[in-house]
């Protein structure tokens, strides 16, 4: 169907209630102004909408806005580009010989390697620290960094004693006598580096242990201090432990009543005891300053207008839409109610939830009850 | 120009894109919705992408720069 000047006018004096003329005034004005712009070299944007500029050959271009790109385009929203494989043949062998080349190369350094640092830097974290630390507690500084060296030279010893029984099978394994000498050079350095590995663990860790233990002495103090107004009225403290449990004893039967209600997460103040209240109207009002901003269920939140919703429901007079709409709402659902005008018929359509995106709406409807699940389709909200 | 019949118009506009109408203003050009088959697109560093379908709004004017410096 093709809207020419004349009936895009009727449609907007059909969506406003305007004046013919002032229609067709406002639209003269609103094209003028376009390309106004658009010839002082400036691009006009209309929010939500799009960008009408001239483009470098002097053509009047428009920019469609992502949110009409979107809606236009709904059918297949989240549908997303595709990387095809290229072909086998060419590039996947390369590919392979590298990797085979850089596990041979690589497994006598690392993989024996680091599981036997992983083993002794355990083994040592629970015996050093406390042998330093317990020294640094009594002896301070002077001790400590005197003492630091020599369990250091002990444990490189212990590395190196670790580390060569265990190679040497696995080089074995491998029975390539070139490949045999490079890795014992790596392996020197590697002694080097897992002794400076844990001399650096054993600093740190010697370090924490101790700040921890004056942090602790100093807590310790202040809590004894902080112990001493509460042995003074301990009738006060009882009292509102004793108000604590039952308040959590509330909130968890709302919790549990309202999880068999539409599993909504949204707490209650604990005053409301009766079970049966959460469906009544204050405790609607309750949700509406509780509830998430967009969301299937719940009461509808003005704020939430901007992002899309499920269309489950399309009827040729506002009175079935309405009340099919208010059996929707005592399900739970955030119903919205809004007409649109198709082939010159106005259609009142009944909508669930209020979503940021398409794709929530799009995994919300697929959760819907089975006639809504399939037949449905999403828009964007729109009020009239 | 009242912020009303902006919000009118876009809406009037978009309801049309979405049951695929073409509009033509005068004064300003035609927008029509299209479909776009599903394609494959090639780069130059070989790779091979598969760009889904969508509908497109394509905007058609004649209205051409007027005073150009």
């Amino acid at each position: 169907m093709n809207i020419d000047k004349p009936k895009l006018v009727e449609l907007l004096v059909d969506k406003t209630g305007m004046q013919p003329e002032d229609v067709e005034r406002q639209l003269d004005q609103l094209i003028e102004r376009i390309v106004d712009a658009a010839n002082r070299g400036k691009a006009l944007e209309i929010k939500d909408f799009g960008l009408f500029y001239f483009d470098e050959s002097g053509e009047l271009k428009f920019d469609a806005a992502e949110e009409l790109s979107t809606e236009i385009s709904f059918k297949y929203a989240g549908m997303k580009p595709v990387e095809l494989k290229p072909e086998r043949d060419s590039s996947m062998p390369p590919l392979d010989i590298q990797q085979g080349n850089e596990e041979l190369d690589s497994e006598p350094d690392t993989v024996p390697s680091k599981p036997i640092t992983e083993a002794i830097e355990e083994d040592d974290a629970e015996q050093d620290p406390f042998g330093l630390d317990d020294e640094s507690e009594d002896d301070f500084d002077f001790l400590s960094d005197i003492e630091e060296p020599v369990t250091e030279t002990e444990e490189a010893d212990e590395v190196a004693a670790a580390v060569v029984p265990e190679e040497k099978p696995l080089k074995k394994e491998k029975s390539s006598p070139v490949k045999k000498i490079p890795p014992r050079k790596k392996s020197n350095a590697g002694f080097i580096a897992i002794a400076a590995i844990l001399l650096l663990v054993i600093l740190i860790g010697g370090t924490i242990w101790f700040m921890d233990t004056l942090n602790n002495s100093e807590e310790t103090a202040e809590t004894s201090a902080a112990e001493l107004p509460v042995l003074v009225v301990p009738d006060e403290l009882s009292v509102i432990t004793e108000e604590d449990e039952d308040n959590i004893d509330q909130l968890t039967a709302i919790e549990e009543a309202e999880t068999e209600d539409g599993d909504l997460p949204v707490e209650q103040e604990p005053e409301t005891e009766v079970e049966e209240e959460i469906d009544a109207v204050p405790a609607t009002q309750q949700q509406i300053s509780e509830q998430p901003l967009y969301g299937l269920r719940g009461a509808v939140l003005d704020e939430a207008n901007d992002g899309y919703s499920i269309v489950i429901h399309s009827f040729n007079t506002e009175e079935t839409a309405r009340t099919t709409a208010a059996t929707l709402t005592q399900d739970g659902y955030r119903t919205l109610v809004n007409s649109r005008t198709v082939a010159g018929n106005s259609m009142w359509r009944v909508s669930v939830g209020q979503f940021e995106t398409l794709s929530d709406a799009q995994e919300a409807a697929r959760q819907l009850p089975t006639p809504y699940n399939t037949q449905n389709f999403i828009h964007r909200i729109q009020i009239n | 120009m009242e912020s009303e019949f902006i919000i009118a118009f876009k809406e009037v506009l978009r309801e049309q894109f979405v049951d695929k109408h073409k509009v033509d203003i005068e004064g300003l050009g035609t927008f029509e919705v299209k479909h776009r088959e599903q394609h494959q697109k090639k780069y130059d560093n070989g790779k091979v992408v598969m760009i889904p379908p969508a509908d497109v709004l394509e905007f058609k004017s004649n209205i051409r720069i007027s005073n150009e410096y």
